[in-house]
This record gives C-alpha cells, sequence and structure tokens, in this order.
C-alpha cells in the first residue's frame, strides 16, 4: 500500500516536470529567434556565421556604429549600408506620436459616447468605424496614393500622420468603449447630481477612471504605427521613410552586412519589446479590439 | 440647465459649455465621423470610379472602360486566380495551424507550471514584432549557409535547402514564419479563455470519471466555442491583410509561388502602373472582407451581451 502511493507520487512529480520542461521547449522555440537576432547584433561579422551559434562571443558595437554612420567596415573593407537610419527613427516617432495624440484626440470622446448614451444610427455608426478597421489595406491605399499625388503630399509627414490617424481611430473608438463601459454609471449620475454638466463629468469623473485604459490604448496605437510598413513604403520617400522602410531597404544592399542588418532589426524591435511588456494585461483586448477580456 | 456661480460672468464661456451639454452626443460624435467619412468614403467613391476606368502612361486622365476591368480579371486573368489561391491557401493553412498550435499550447499552460507567468510573458513577445522584422528575421533564418533552420535541421538528419527560393517549399516557410508570428496570438485569447472558465463542472466530471478526452470533448469545447471563432476570425481577417511579411520573405516569388491578392495588387498598382486594375480587384476583395467582417462585428456584440 505505501509503496504504491509512494509510486503514485513519484509519477505524479515526474509528470509535472514533464510538463514543465515541454513549457519552457515550446516558449524557447518563440524565443530563440528574436535572441539570435538580438545577440548577433552584437557579434563579429566571423562570429555571426558561425555554425552552431556561438553563445559566448566578444561583443562588439561595430554593427550600431555601422547603422548610425551608414557604413559598415569588414575586414578592412568598407561596404555602403543604408544612409540616414536614424532621421528614419526619428521620422517613426513624431508620425506615430503625432497619429496617436490625433487618433486619440477625436476617438476619446465618442468611444465615450457610444458607450454610454443611446442615439439614433449608434449601432451603423459603431459598425461603420469598425467596418474601417477590417478594410483591406489596398482598398484605403490605392485611393490615398492617387489623392496625395494630385495634391502632391506624398512624401510629406502629414500625410503618413493623416493616414496613421484615419488606421488607429476605429482602433481607439472600439478599445475606449470597452473601458467605459466598465465604469460603474452611479459615479457619473453623482457627478451629475453635484452639478457637473456633461463635460465635466466626462473629464472629471470618467476619463481619469480610464486612465489606465486610456494608457494601454495610447501604446497599442503607438505600436501599430510603429509597426507599419505598407502604407509607409508607398506613401514615404527620402523626406519621410519610416524605420521599417529604412530596415527593408538594408536587404537590397549587399547581403554581406548581416551584422548591421540585426542591428538595425533590433533597433526597430526594443522600443516595441519594453510597450509590449508595459500592456502585458491588456494584450488580448488591444488585439481584438476590446472584444475578448 | 445648472448653475455656474463662479462663471456666470464669462457669459460666453458659459453659452458655450450649455451649448456642448445640450449637444454633447453631436459635439463628440461628429469629429469621429466627419474625419472617417472625409477619408474612407470619399476614398472609397473614387476607388470604385477608378475600377471603370482605365489610365494610359502618358496622360493624368482616366477614360472610362465601363467593366472591362472587372471582365478581364474574371475571364482572362490566371495571376488573379492562381493569387487567390494562393491568398485561400496561406490563411487557411497558417490560421488552422495557429489555431490547432495555439490551442494545444494553452492546455499545455492551463496546467499548474511553476514558471507560467515568466515564460507566458515571454512567449507573446513574436506577435507584437513588426511584420517586417519577421519577415526580415526569417529570411536570415532559412540562409542555406548560416540559418538557424537548416541548422536545426541538419541536426535532425534533414539535408540542407534553400526553402524560400524553391517554389516547392516558398509557400511553406512563408507558413511557418506566420504561424511563429501568430500561434502566440491563438494562445493567449484560448488561454485567457481557459482561465475564465467555471471550475465546478470539472469537479464534478472528474468525481464521475471522466476521460481527459470527454473532459475536453463535452467541457471545455463547448464552453470555449465562442473565443475560438472569435479568435478565428480577427485570424482570418488579419490573414488576409497579410503583406509585409511576404514582401520581406519573398516579395511573391520564387515565380509566382507566393504571390497572394495583396502583393499581385501591389505589383498591379506601383509597380506595372495599372491602378484602375488594381482597383477593380481591390473592390471584389474588399466586398469578399465586408461579409466576414459583418458577421464578426455580430459575434462580438453578442459575446458582450452575454456577459
Amino acid at each position: 500500500m505505501t509503496v504504491q502511493r509512494h509510486n503514485l507520487q513519484w509519477k505524479r512529480k515526474l509528470e509535472s516536470i514533464s510538463f514543465e520542461l515541454l513549457a519552457i521547449l515550446v516558449t524557447l522555440v518563440f524565443l530563440v529567434p528574436i535572441v539570435w537576432m538580438v545577440s548577433s547584433s552584437f557579434k563579429m561579422p566571423k562570429d555571426i556565421l558561425s555554425l552552431p551559434p556561438k553563445v559566448l562571443f566578444e561583443p562588439t558595437i561595430d554593427n550600431y556604429r555601422a547603422v548610425f554612420t551608414g557604413e559598415a567596415n569588414i575586414a578592412g573593407a568598407t561596404f555602403p549600408a543604408v544612409k540616414n537610419f536614424p532621421k528614419s527613427i526619428l521620422n517613426s516617432l513624431v508620425i506615430s506620436l503625432s497619429a496617436t495624440f490625433v487618433a486619440l484626440l477625436i476617438g476619446t470622446p465618442s468611444a465615450y459616447t457610444i458607450s454610454k448614451f443611446t442615439f439614433r444610427g449608434k449601432n451603423t455608426i459603431a459598425g461603420y468605424i469598425l467596418g474601417a478597421r477590417m478594410a483591406p489595406p489596398m482598398a484605403i491605399l490605392i485611393p490615398y496614393y492617387m489623392m496625395f499625388s494630385l495634391l502632391r503630399l506624398t512624401d510629406t509627414h502629414i500625410s503618413l500622420i493623416i493616414v496613421y490617424s484615419v488606421l488607429n481611430l476605429p482602433f481607439v473608438v472600439w478599445m475606449m468603449r470597452g473601458y467605459f463601459k466598465e465604469i460603474h454609471h452611479e459615479l457619473e449620475d453623482a457627478a451629475r447630481i453635484d452639478g457637473c454638466d456633461r463635460l465635466g463629468t466626462f473629464f472629471r469623473v470618467s476619463l481619469p477612471l480610464t486612465a489606465p485604459g486610456l494608457v494601454a490604448t495610447s501604446i497599442f496605437c503607438l505600436i501599430l504605427s510603429w509597426n507599419e510598413f505598407l502604407f509607409a513604403l508607398v506613401l514615404s520617400g527620402n523626406v519621410t521613410k519610416t524605420a521599417p522602410v529604412a530596415l527593408y531597404n538594408f536587404i537590397s544592399f549587399h547581403e554581406v552586412i548581416w551584422g548591421a542588418l540585426f542591428a538595425a532589426g533590433s533597433l526597430v524591435t526594443l522600443p516595441v519589446l519594453i510597450f509590449a511588456l508595459l500592456v502585458q494585461r491588456n494584450l488580448v483586448r488591444g488585439l481584438t479590439l476590446g472584444a475578448v477580456k | 440647465m445648472q448653475d455656474y456661480p463662479h462663471i456666470e460672468h464669462f457669459s460666453i464661456i458659459w453659452k458655450i459649455r450649455n451649448w456642448i451639454d445640450r449637444k454633447f452626443v453631436t459635439v463628440t460624435m461628429a469629429p469621429t465621423v466627419l474625419f472617417l467619412a472625409l477619408l474612407t468614403i470619399f476614398p472609397t467613391i473614387y476607388l470604385i470610379y477608378s475600377s471603370f476606368s482605365k489610365w494610359e502612361l502618358t496622360d493624368y486622365v482616366p477614360r472610362f472602360v465601363g467593366i472591362e476591368n472587372f471582365s478581364n480579371l474574371v475571364f482572362h486573368d490566371s495571376m488573379f486566380w492562381l493569387s487567390l489561391r494562393n491568398t485561400f491557401l496561406f490563411t487557411l493553412i497558417s490560421v488552422c495551424l495557429e489555431l490547432l498550435l495555439g490551442l494545444c499550447i494553452a492546455l499545455l499552460f492551463n496546467r499548474p507550471i511553476k514558471t507560467g507567468s515568466l515564460l507566458r510573458s515571454l512567449m507573446i513577445l513574436p506577435m507584437v514584432l513588426a511584420p517586417i522584422v519577421v519577415g526580415l528575421l526569417w529570411r536570415v533564418m532559412y540562409n542555406p549557409s548560416f540559418g538557424l533552420i537548416n541548422y536545426f535541421l541538419s541536426a535532425l538528419g534533414i539535408e540542407s535547402r534553400a526553402w524560400i527560393d524553391q517554389s516547392s517549399t516558398a509557400l511553406g516557410a512563408l507558413i511557418v514564419a506566420d504561424v511563429w508570428q501568430w500561434t502566440p496570438f491563438m494562445f493567449l485569447m484560448i488561454y485567457s479563455g481557459l482561465q475564465s472558465l467555471p471550475i465546478e463542472p470539472y469537479e464534478a466530471a472528474r468525481v464521475d470519471g471522466a476521460t481527459s478526452w470527454q473532459i475536453f470533448r463535452y467541457l471545455t469545447y463547448p464552453m470555449l466555442r465562442q473565443v475560438l471563432i472569435v479568435a478565428l476570425l480577427f485570424r482570418i481577417i488579419e490573414s488576409v491583410k497579410t503583406f509585409d511579411i511576404i514582401f520581406a520573405l519573398t516579395r511573391g516569388g520564387p515565380g509566382t509561388a507566393t504571390q497572394t491578392v495583396n502583393i499581385y495588387t501591389f505589383y498591379l498598382a506601383f509597380e506595372w502602373l495599372k491602378p484602375g486594375y488594381a482597383a477593380a480587384l481591390t473592390v471584389i476583395i474588399t466586398a469578399l472582407v465586408t461579409i466576414v467582417g459583418r458577421r464578426l462585428g455580430k459575434l462580438i456584440d453578442s459575446e458582450e451581451e452575454k456577459r
């Protein structure tokens, strides 16, 4: 009897350990490529090419220097890399921040109204806003490209900010709508009874209560705009090239400067990874426009 | 109407606030509706108009050609059908794999695992990466001389080859990269679904001596169905939109092996300068996506009403 129980305990323990190991293994599958990219960005050319990949290596920042100067030194020879990468990062920052700000400014009050009031055509409008998010990118990109060409607005910051605001707006409305729905209406009623008008209630009660949601939503918008590639590829030019487009240009160059490619990739990825860890808890919600909590 | 004794004498401010208060719905909805209407309805009309027109390279004035673009697409363009087929295959296979893998991983993590929360945080990283970064990263991963894929495969005894440069394997290689990026999404959706399930039915089932398969089939699956459907629809819509990762990995090649609708439209509109033809193609795709999108909107609403 005791032996049997002992065996059973051992079996359980073995089982739980093997599941633990399996979970770690699965996670590694998703993690290794990212780790490989970031670690390779600190490797010298000969270490990058070595197989099996070197875990211990002498770190170097040459690759990052190449990204910032636009010239890579490999074995004494100088190779041209993508010029103006730092500027493209700045472009990406300016465009993402502005587009996020515009979308929040316009979208948050509407999200509040959709969540709290009933009015004629509400469902139609809400559905239409969602539809704008589901639309195939080409349906927006082709007419925009023609319009901006006609208005001579291609390769300007303003055109990209407008486009990204359009892409962010439905996202803001649907995300914030969910957060506003969670506020108990008693709090707002109390403010109304105490003599606040609707605007006052919105700014003094509802908005502060959704502050964490507002932060999560803006971080999501930032990530979406920062990662966007297709619209930037078509609508940006030398002046407004964003970081993803500049990164893409790395492969059209000589395929020998792998180190610089890894470094540029890491630079584009790093801010997103930090942001993602910050909004981890809201990730499901963000990716499903608030449909699943 | 309320009293604002402290701002009574600023009568203009008072009037404006009073007006905002009365027209609150209009004031808050108007910016969004106008902004979106101006920036989506107008382009959509322009898109439909272009789909019935043809541009010559020499002039900027489009010529009305009726349904010529549409009839050419449907009846004479084998590329159109090929890219539809590729999009369909890409979406079908990658989304099914993501669902299946996501479900398995979620069930695994649903067990008590000591380092679970740390592993979960790390697991979700691929899906926030820019798709263009994922495309470039996998392009290097598939590199026959020093990429990790061939290294691991050779350890398993599979000979190294240029996966993305052969028509027979390019689409598969693409799907693998997409599955790598988006399985964490499915995992996260399903995992949070699992976590929100009640415990009592499981205890009852265990007391009744149900097998794990029976528990999954008759308890977990029915309770999880809605979450699965929402996750599936989201992935389908996003997957049909995929462009970046394909463009970075294969640019639609080799030949036309990975040319999806989006890639084909991109070439038509921006490289081969046939905007009218590309517009017609986009109109067809938009119509298809709208049907799926409507269904999704309804599902989200019914999900929310249940809570």
